[in-house]
């Protein structure tokens, strides 16, 4: 018998940070294309952070930041706020996580849009904002779409930062990914090869739909 | 009137421009045509002085962002939008309506549903030329807008500038390399390397030297 509590649970931090990153990493994404302050160079290694930091350490310190040991995590624990082994934790850290590939290719996509067309719709009379939604966003939707895949197929497989902020409580934060680590303790091979197939399938199928998207992008 | 008073990083320019008068600016390449232009635009940094009908654009304490400055932008690459029609694209800053009747008068309605891709490239600098026109501007700028068109389009395209320039009373400052051009549309012409202000039957004297 198949647990799908663990798949639950991934999907729903996956596609929460899916939604959360796909509207937070597009504002991000402007900031750090257009903005030529020297700030960007010091702001932008912190958001690319998680791509070098092992998971562990970066769940620890977001263990650390939420929880009773720091101020701020008491101040939020004052106030009715835990973070902390929930669902509400594992976002947040899949959030944080995850936050260079909702941003980077955005990021990417947002510079290959023509400056002339930018600056045609300002001298159209129209906004910042307004260009962003009507002329950056829809030319570089594969950009947007690649990192959306890819913030949803990393979310899926987390296990460090997941197993750190969330702990591993069967039914509340038991994520697919940590199942597998469970199984294989309990030398539950079946269960554990089943849970694998899955997330297997889940990540080559994210990758074939972005090699199509980049064919369609190349036409 | 329009009063223009300004230092780029290459050159002064200084003229006052009368309601639908049109200044073609003339000069070899990369002597900053371009970049005037852009800086009356608001799209590039300059100092000085621009009042267009009363309304200060750009003086010592104030430079105001393209949004606010009233002008139709012709970019040498026509930088129309991939991701829209040609109607859409005209319409941006107006209404389909009257994108439409733009497109009529431009003799392109033809091309409405077409993406700018999959165009000539006349027939994307006439829409260029239609929509920043279409939003009724008090300035229209054009950097080389009849690079791409052949003779009879261009001078068809020249006539409806004049058309509209008249209708609307626009000012319009252009860049071009062919001194026919210059000469067919222009009340006056700024040579960017004499430094010169010419009239019109001046600018052809002079041509022809």
């Amino acid at each position: 018998m198949i647990d799908y509590s663990p798949f639950l649970i991934s999907f729903g931090v996956a596609i929460s940070t899916t939604i959360v990153l796909g509207v937070v990493g597009i504002f991000i994404s402007y900031f750090l294309a257009f903005n030529k302050s020297i700030w960007i160079d010091m702001i932008e290694p912190f958001i690319m952070s998680p791509l070098v930091l092992p998971p562990t350490v970066l769940g620890f310190y977001i263990m650390y930041m939420f929880g009773l040991q720091s101020p701020f995590g008491r101040f939020l624990n004052n106030i009715g706020i835990h973070l902390l082994f929930n669902f509400n934790g594992l976002l947040l850290g899949s959030i944080i996580y995850s936050l260079p590939f909702a941003v980077s290719p955005v990021v990417s996509g947002f510079r290959s849009v023509p400056k002339s067309i930018i600056e045609a719709s300002y001298t159209l009379g129209k906004s910042k904002f307004y260009t962003l939604l009507k002329v950056i966003i829809p030319n570089a939707k594969y950009s947007i779409i690649s990192a959306l895949v890819l913030v949803f197929s990393h979310t899926i497989g987390e296990f460090g930062v997941v197993l750190m902020v969330g702990g591993d409580i069967p039914g509340k934060t038991r994520t697919a990914s940590i199942a597998i680590f469970d199984y294989v303790q309990e030398l539950n091979y079946k269960q554990a090869n089943i849970t694998a197939l899955i997330l297997f399938a889940i990540a080559m199928s994210t990758l074939i739909f972005l090699q199509i998207l980049k064919r369609f992008q190349e036409r | 009137m329009m009063e223009i008073r300004i230092e780029t990083k290459f050159f002064k320019f200084e003229i006052n421009l009368s309601k639908s008068q049109i200044l073609g600016i003339v000069g070899p390449s990369g002597i900053g045509k371009t970049t005037t232009l852009r800086a009356i635009a608001g799209l590039e940094e300059a100092k000085g002085k621009i009042v267009v009908d009363g309304e200060v654009w750009l003086d010592k304490n104030l430079s105001l962002a393209p949004q606010k400055r009233s002008i139709g932008f012709v970019f040498q690459d026509f930088a129309l939008f991939p991701n829209m029609s040609v109607l859409d694209n005209v319409a941006y800053a107006s209404s389909k309506e009257h994108a439409l009747e733009i497109l009529k008068a431009f003799n392109i309605e033809h091309l409405k549903d077409k993406r700018p891709n999959k165009l000539s490239g006349g027939e994307r600098q006439r829409v260029a030329i239609a929509r920043a026109i279409a939003r009724a501007p008090k300035v229209l700028l054009m950097d080389e807008p009849f690079s791409a068109l052949d003779r009879k389009t261009k001078h068809f395209i020249q006539d409806k500038i004049l058309e509209f320039s008249k209708m609307y009373k626009f000012y319009t400052i252009f860049v071009a390399h062919d001194l026919t051009d210059v000469v067919r549309l222009s009340d006056l012409v700024f040579s960017v390397e004499d430094q010169k202000l010419l009239s019109k039957e001046e600018f052809e004297e002079y041509s022809l030297m």
